[in-house]
């Protein structure tokens, strides 16, 4: 597979959380801000022992990853959940927005034959997709903000009652970063510059969050506690023009980031499909079919996933490349010893 | 030769899929010529809300009503919908009348999925909101609300200030009240219309609002009057807590010139200071002192002067509410 540049790797991993917090139900607060930069440290600590592996020598996914093939098993049902997950936040958003989805499952259909089209291009075309997205999220960030400016009550930014603790925002954010497991794969196929890609990451995701969250506390005040999708909401609150809404350009953005995310997840299970089961052609079809069953099911059941998928990123970002890396170290002493 | 016809099935299938996706193939996409943009609605009835919708015509004049009753706010508009031949569309919305009826569980309602806009103006009715938008001209009635507001004589509030209001601990909020003949400011609470200020408090609301844009203050001086043409003006509020004695700070910060050439700004300044801080006393005598009402955000400047002393004594916020001391400063620059 081509291998992508570090701005590439920066932008795919700023689109695929961008995408998840927009999905996100969690209200915005001083305390949720708190948690997500004390959770963005953590990470920053996290993926110490992945850029290390990286940067001496790449990851042999087949060799160096806990249990061989079962561990790489573990990492393809991590993607597939992943992908299977973005589905379900897909039809969450639709249904409470008011999208003009009539039938879910063709809208998803039709999302997964283009991701499906996408993942075939392959991971250098996609990087170069993701970079262009960015400028549109960047566009609707900077609308947002112009239709912000004057609405802001500094009086707003205080304590919420209704709010969790710092802690719980801290864990809630850090359980829903799946791109650290990504980033395991990502970095085997990045050229060089990790660490610039990885911290330019981090600081630009704790920017973008820590910008959006202090614009929907100010700007919406009690409001917060109606709110069902805030970015959204923040959105519809924070109108740049008297004249015309501007929600079509987060409409547009959520569509984007949709594909991307749900195209990274197919590319990323098909490569370790095809480390485990080398003669296999169909992996990016498997992937995807297998997505959206599992989405049909985590729908009709309601199935509350959390504390599996805060349990798979915990294991699969922070235990198995801790694990790889001091087996590294210890192969590395014996062949010197 | 294989990857040539492959990438050429590819192009023919996403060719094929395009159509799939595209709106305008979409059997079920409305036009926009068969849609009617309401731009302004009443709703009424305390158990089953009638509404009256103004439609968007082709100049200010021109304005079509239609009415329609319910068990619930949508199912009148449908039933509206029914009156004539398009479909109503309330994404444009930019005046919505209220009548007596719970405004929080109505705005709610309203502003949940993002069917209204946040910043669409509110106003409510002590009599009947659906006349307001059936006899007036709901294109002239919102350009005297922003006339009158920017020239300090009432705030105009939009769906989302109401509702901050409202979900506050006295769930109160100051709003317009549009009557026979005149636009008043009203402060409503759960229960119905609380009361109605005078001109001088609703001129000292709107100085404590920010929402005074331009306008001209006369100032009484030993022998004359004197205008001053203020053309801008800021506020905020901030509080202090010592011990269990709490003082709430109005600032006011304004800048404008003498209409008068034979006096200048420095010589007015007192007089102007003493004039606005007057109507201020008088918004805040009737809000906080006689109907026992936070609308100018007393609450969450104490909340961030200190949390906890607030959660300590939310329970007793009507009684916190009448022992606030009360500072007004008023700048006036050039």
């Amino acid at each position: 597979m081509k291998k992508i540049g570090y701005g590439q790797l920066f932008a795919v991993l700023l689109l695929i959380k961008i995408f998840g917090f927009v999905c996100s139900k969690s209200i915005y607060s001083i305390e949720q801000m708190a948690g997500v930069f004390i959770s963005t440290v953590a990470q920053a600590i996290v993926v110490i022992p992945m850029l290390i592996l990286c940067n001496s020598n790449r990851v042999n996914l087949k060799k160096d990853v806990p249990l061989g093939k079962v561990g790489l098993a573990f990492y393809v049902f991590f993607f597939v959940l992943w992908g299977a997950i973005s589905f379900v936040k897909l039809w969450d958003v639709t249904g409470s927005i008011s999208l003009p989805v009539k039938n879910k499952v063709f809208a998803a259909f039709l999302i997964a034959i283009v991701c499906l089209y996408a993942s075939r291009l392959g991971l250098k075309v996609l990087a170069r997709s993701a970079v262009i997205v960015l400028g549109l999220l960047a566009l609707a960030l900077a609308v947002m903000f112009i239709g912000a400016y004057s609405k802001i009550e500094i009086l707003n930014l205080v304590k919420n009652e209704n709010s969790e603790s710092i802690w719980i925002y801290a864990l809630n954010d850090f359980c829903e970063s799946g791109e650290l497991v990504a980033l395991l794969v990502l970095l085997n196929f990045t050229q060089s510059n990790h660490k610039k890609g990885v911290f330019s990451y981090l600081t630009a995701k704790l920017v973008i969050i820590e910008f959006v969250s202090f614009i929907g506390i100010g700007v919406t005040g009690h409001l917060m506690q109606l709110i069902e999708f805030p970015f959204f909401e923040i959105g519809a609150y924070t109108q740049p023009f008297s004249t015309q809404r501007a929600d079509s350009i987060y409409t547009i953005l959520f569509a984007f980031l949709c594909v991307i995310n749900i195209t990274v997840q197919i590319i990323l299970a098909s490569v370790l499909i095809e480390e485990i089961f080398p003669k296999y052609r169909f992996n990016e079809i498997t992937s995807i079919i297998l997505m959206l069953i599992i989405s049909v099911a985590i729908n009709s059941t309601g199935m509350d996933l959390s504390l599996i998928w805060g349990g798979l990123i915990v294991l699969l970002s922070v235990i198995a490349p801790l694990i790889m890396y001091i087996r590294r170290k210890i192969n590395a002493q014996v062949q010197n010893a | 030769m294989l990857k040539y016809k492959m990438h050429k099935v590819k192009a023919i299938c996403l060719t094929l899929s395009l159509p799939l996706i595209l709106s305008g193939c979409n059997h079920s996409a409305i036009e926009v010529r068969d849609r009617a943009f309401v731009q302004a609605i009443g709703i009424d009835g305390e158990k089953n809300p009638s509404v009256v919708v103004s439609i968007f015509g082709n100049d200010s004049d021109e304005y079509t009503v239609y009415s329609g009753e319910g068990k619930t706010i949508f199912e009148a508009i449908a039933d509206a919908e029914t009156k004539q031949d398009k479909n109503l569309f309330i994404g444009h919305i930019e005046l919505i009348a209220l009548g007596k009826r719970n405004l929080l569980d109505d705005l709610e309602i309203l502003l949940s999925n993002s069917r209204i806009s946040p910043s669409c103006t509110v106003v409510y009715s002590d009599v009947n909101a659906g006349e307001i938008i059936a006899d007036k001209n709901s294109w002239n009635l919102l350009e005297t609300i922003k006339i009158k507001s920017k020239n300090g004589y009432i705030s105009e509030k939009s769906v989302a200030n109401v509702l901050d209001d409202l979900l506050g601990s006295d769930k109160a909020a100051a709003i317009p009240i549009v009557e026979i003949d005149q636009i008043n400011m009203a402060i409503v609470g759960e229960n119905g219309l609380k009361g109605i200020l005078t001109e001088t408090e609703a001129q000292g609301l709107a100085w404590l609002s920010e929402t005074i844009k331009n306008l001209t203050l006369p100032i009484e001086l030993e022998n004359e009057t004197v205008n001053l043409r203020v053309e801008s003006a800021k506020s905020r509020v901030t509080s202090t807590i010592d011990g269990n004695k709490v003082t709430t700070t109005f600032h006011i910060t304004l800048s404008g010139d003498v209409l008068e050439k034979n006096y200048t700004l420095e010589q007015i300044s007192e007089p102007a200071q003493q004039t606005i801080i007057s109507l201020c006393q008088a918004a805040v005598q009737r809000t906080v002192h006689s109907l026992n009402v936070d609308v100018l955000n007393i609450e969450k400047s104490i909340k961030v002067a200190d949390y906890n002393y607030y959660m300590e004594h939310k329970d007793n916020w009507n009684h916190m509410l009448k022992n606030i001391n009360f500072k007004y400063e008023v700048d006036l620059l050039k």
